[in-house]
């Protein structure tokens, strides 16, 4: 299904049994260890609402964070894997460049749900990648209201990594005027920001 | 061995003999074909207590309307400042000049909003306040032995003022057994004008913060990565790093703008593994590829509190998880950081905020 996310996974042999003497799977265990690690993008808003992406030019939500500037929540449903000790990347990359936005690290936490996957509480924000997208000084295009690919690569406490890869559409909260602002190409840091913005619709990539 | 006694006793006279008393600083007052002198008027911070103002100031006229060009920018602070931050004052949020009440930064006309130690409502600790105004300036330098910072920058390279302009000059003290504040508070900065007459280059600013970051006693050891971009290809001469009481390890590395991977070794300008002393290095010469940027790693290291208790950090956790979990926040004993202030040239288009 051409609908579905890109996953790559890169699976190490070793140290899969866990330690020694702690009896059966450790309790944030899910799924089986030997198998290749499966996960699906996930993405948050501010209200902590979880969207599963797996549509590529998905709207993705930008929201202010604690620090400001605009940011992308955005994690993975897991499974095959210890969801308690995990090194989480996210970054965005630019497709109409092969330039790389912005990338952060992170460990994270990933909790059992009912039917044998692992996911990011809801209400947790450090437990996702917190993707800073707008401003960007180094964005040739608008940050939002365009189409990026997201990337998003977890690594286990035992080395197995695995990752997927979306394209996505950043966006802004209608009538977000500061947002729309900030995610402009060409947007100066303390630059005033008119109001009545308009968001825009994704484009071609420019001819080079 | 009679002298073994005697050197003992010599041992532990030299152990208890107080440090020297601190030699309150001096640095002198600019005229306007200097350049311009700010001075925080002396206060005191309580035992146990931190304190964060903000102080309102606008760019004197110093000739004619010209914009004011500054190749060297001197600070003297006393021990106990966790920060002294200035920046240029954008848009207004929730922290206003004109909220402040009037006060003189040496000769000139200021405004000041005390933040005391309310981290939890007062607006000078809320960052979100001044998440788009550009940087000016910092240091994180108050040593006992010499409270001063000497930073020239490269020739013909300036901070580029308009008079009039509203700056904001951030202090935060911290007087607690970790930094303590013995001689009060007290902050001077100078910003020098440039005397050649030749062409110039206007240096910029990068201010990054880590979003959400977590530091939780059940998961002692963490690292905490971004990375930021700059508008056009630049020579980094000075940046510093700022964390707090779990901070081990800042590194700074120039980052390619490619690759998700971290930087190689081989690419790392900058290191500090120290909290309340970290190093401003300022003749760095650093190019990183062009449509490149920076990566930053921060480490950390869960301690407990030495002021508060668990039960403080704990009320502040967002996820309330019980698990004395630091989280994002500007008191250096309940919160943590994870700040690059980092300095380049030439501006052309912008200053850079990466949140």
């Amino acid at each position: 299904m051409r609908a579905l996310a890109t996953v790559t996974v890169a699976l190490a042999l070793t140290g899969l049994a866990g330690c020694p003497d702690q009896p059966g799977p450790p309790a944030c265990v899910v799924g089986d260890p030997s198998q290749p690690i499966e996960l699906t993008l996930l993405s948050r808003d501010g209200g902590s609402q979880i969207t599963p992406l797996h549509v590529p030019m998905t709207a993705v939500p930008l929201m202010v964070p604690e620090q400001g500037g605009q940011i992308l929540l955005v994690g993975v449903r897991a499974r095959n894997l210890d969801g308690c000790s995990l090194m989480l990347t996210t970054s965005l990359r630019d497709p109409c460049t092969d330039e790389v936005l912005t990338v952060e690290r992170r460990p994270v936490l990933l909790a059992a749900t009912a039917d044998g996957w692992a996911e990011p509480a809801a209400d947790s924000t450090s437990q996702w990648g917190n993707l800073a997208v707008c401003p960007n000084a180094g964005a040739t295009r608008d940050l939002q209201g365009q189409h990026y690919l997201l990337r998003v690569a977890v690594e286990a406490d035992d080395g197995r990594t695995a990752e997927a890869s979306l394209e996505v559409v950043p966006t802004c909260a209608a009538g977000d005027d500061g947002c729309l602002c900030q995610c402009q190409a060409g947007y100066d840091l303390g630059d005033e920001c008119p109001s009545g913005l308009e968001p825009g619709t994704p484009t071609a990539c420019p001819a080079s | 061995m009679r002298l073994a006694p005697l050197g003992l006793a010599v041992a532990l006279v030299a152990c208890s003999d107080p440090s020297p008393p601190f030699e309150p600083w001096n640095l002198e007052v600019l005229g306007p074909d200097q350049g311009f002198s700010l001075r925080v008027p002396p206060f005191e911070v309580p035992a146990g207590h931190e304190s964060q103002n903000c102080y309102f100031v606008r760019v004197p006229d110093l000739h004619a309307g010209a914009d004011v060009l500054v190749d060297e920018v001197k600070t003297a602070i006393n021990p106990g400042s966790h920060h002294m931050n200035v920046f240029r004052v954008k848009t207004l949020v929730g922290l206003r000049p004109e909220d402040g009440a009037p006060i003189k930064l040496g000769d000139l006309d200021a405004t000041v909003i005390y933040g005391a130690d309310d981290y939890a409502h007062n607006p000078c600790w809320q960052s979100s306040n001044w998440a788009d105004w550009p940087l000016v300036a910092n240091s994180q330098h108050a040593n006992p032995d010499d409270p001063y910072t000497d930073w020239k920058l490269p020739t013909d390279v300036v901070i580029r003022f308009t008079p009039g302009e509203m700056l904001m000059v951030q202090t935060h003290y911290v007087n607690t057994t970790d930094q303590p504040t013995e001689y009060g508070a007290n902050v001077g900065i100078n910003f020098y004008r440039h005397q050649g007459a030749g062409p110039t280059q206007d240096m910029g600013t990068l201010f990054a913060t880590q979003q959400s970051i977590r530091v939780c006693r059940s998961n002692p050891s963490v690292t905490y990565s971004g990375t930021c971009r700059f508008p056009n290809p630049v020579t980094i001469i000075a940046a510093n790093g700022h964390f707090h009481k779990r901070g081990r390890q800042f590194d700074m590395f120039a980052w390619d703008g490619t690759s998700e991977d971290p930087p190689a070794e081989a690419a790392r300008f900058y290191r500090s593994s120290a909290w309340d002393d970290p190093p401003m290095a300022i003749d760095l010469a650093v190019t990183p590829p062009a449509r490149g940027g920076i990566w930053w790693d921060c480490a950390y290291q869960w301690t407990a509190p030495t002021v508060v208790t668990c039960d403080d950090v704990d009320a502040k956790d967002p996820d309330h998880a019980g698990d004395c979990c630091y989280t994002f926040g500007g008191n250096t004993d309940v919160g943590e950081h994870c700040n690059v202030f980092l300095y380049y040239y030439p501006r052309v288009e912008s200053d850079v905020f990466c949140n």
